[in-house]
């Protein structure tokens, strides 16, 4: 494969599953009247930064991209920087896009150890 | 973007350069207008004292949209992204400034959000171009105008509180304090979202839900 199509395929990857720098948005995306709870899915991905951290895991070959609050609300309930890493098992509870896309705003997050921390 | 080497992803706003340019003009028309608060827009009833005279009362060019897309989220998003810690499979990237050219580039997204908040609290922006279709969950533009119009107060301390927090941004960049740059990009996000719950999107807030159920 040439360079430049192998640049193009890893900007292509990166886009495809990076969150990527948004602005703020209402919450009206997000189907609040409804709760997804899934089961050991798979940390991919843990963005703290501002102004809203992420979340990505994989469940049966699904990635789910999930957004939480702010670095500073969250710290407020016991999160940290280094919480979650890649290849963790937890387990989820988050509020669907109304798009139908795999995603939305994470709620709560059971980790490894047991603990149960709250995303916003 | 400020990465220090990092391997994270790219993220989507102009390049130092443009930005430079874009925070000169917005610095010179901020400072061109200290202190002309009263001036009023012209409304187009009286004609100029004279054609080749230049107009020196401020004038606001962007809605309050497009001056948030070209000024407002890229040097809000410069300086959120100039610190963060990202886990992925490549390993635990934490990037902040570490070089003097570093913390000059998150400096001017700083600079340029505090002077952009005193443009927003120009008088006669509208909230959108005519014609802009709302996003979901948001008012209409007309809405917006009448709510920020009725509340201009409260609007202008929501402006200003941002922009007292890009000042205390700018404070912590020049300690070179990443932690407190944090912390404070923290703060900006959450007078951000005060000011867009209520002048944007009021009836879309956070409310509570009903017990989860595996599957959409």
């Amino acid at each position: 494969m040439k360079t430049s199509a192998k640049l193009v395929l890893a900007l292509w990857l990166i886009l495809a599953t990076v969150p990527p720098a948004t602005a703020h948005h209402s919450f009206a995306m997000f189907d609040q009247t409804k709760q997804v709870a899934l089961k050991s899915v798979t940390v991919t991905r843990f963005e703290w930064t501002n102004p809203h951290s992420f979340v990505i895991v994989k469940d049966n070959g699904t990635t789910y991209t999930l957004e939480c609050s702010s670095p500073n609300l969250m710290s407020h309930q016991g999160w940290k920087f280094n919480s979650l890493k890649t290849g963790d098992q937890i387990n989820i509870v988050f509020y669907p896009l109304r798009n139908g896309k795999p995603g939305g705003m994470l709620k709560t997050v059971v980790l490894p150890g047991g603990a149960t921390l709250s995303a916003w | 973007m400020v990465t220090s080497g990092s391997s994270s992803p790219p993220r989507l706003y102009p390049a130092g350069g443009r930005l430079i340019a874009v925070a000169g003009i917005l610095l010179a028309a901020a400072l061109a207008g200290c202190g002309s608060r009263s001036d009023k827009v012209s409304d187009g009833d009286t004609a100029p004292a004279s054609n080749s005279a230049p107009s020196t009362s401020i004038k606001p060019i962007a809605s309050i949209k497009e001056l948030m897309d070209s000024t407002v989220d890229p040097s809000a998003d410069g300086l959120w992204n100039s610190v963060a810690t990202i886990s992925s499979s490549s390993g635990v990237d934490r990037h902040e400034p570490r070089t003097d050219a570093e913390w000059q580039a998150v400096r001017r997204h700083a600079m340029t959000l505090a002077e952009a908040m005193n443009l927003l609290m120009v008088e006669g922006r509208r909230a959108a171009p005519p014609g802009t279709q709302p996003n979901l969950g948001e008012l209409t533009p007309e809405k917006i105008d009448a709510l920020v119009n009725a509340n201009r107060d409260e609007f202008d301390q929501f402006a200003s509180s941002v922009r007292d927090e890009a000042v205390n941004a700018l404070a912590a960049i020049d300690r070179k304090d990443a932690k407190a740059l944090f912390k404070v990009g923290g703060d900006i996000d959450q007078r951000c979202e005060a000011c867009h719950t209520t002048f944007w999107y009021p009836a879309s807030t956070l409310r509570p839900s009903p017990a989860p159920s595996r599957g959409h």
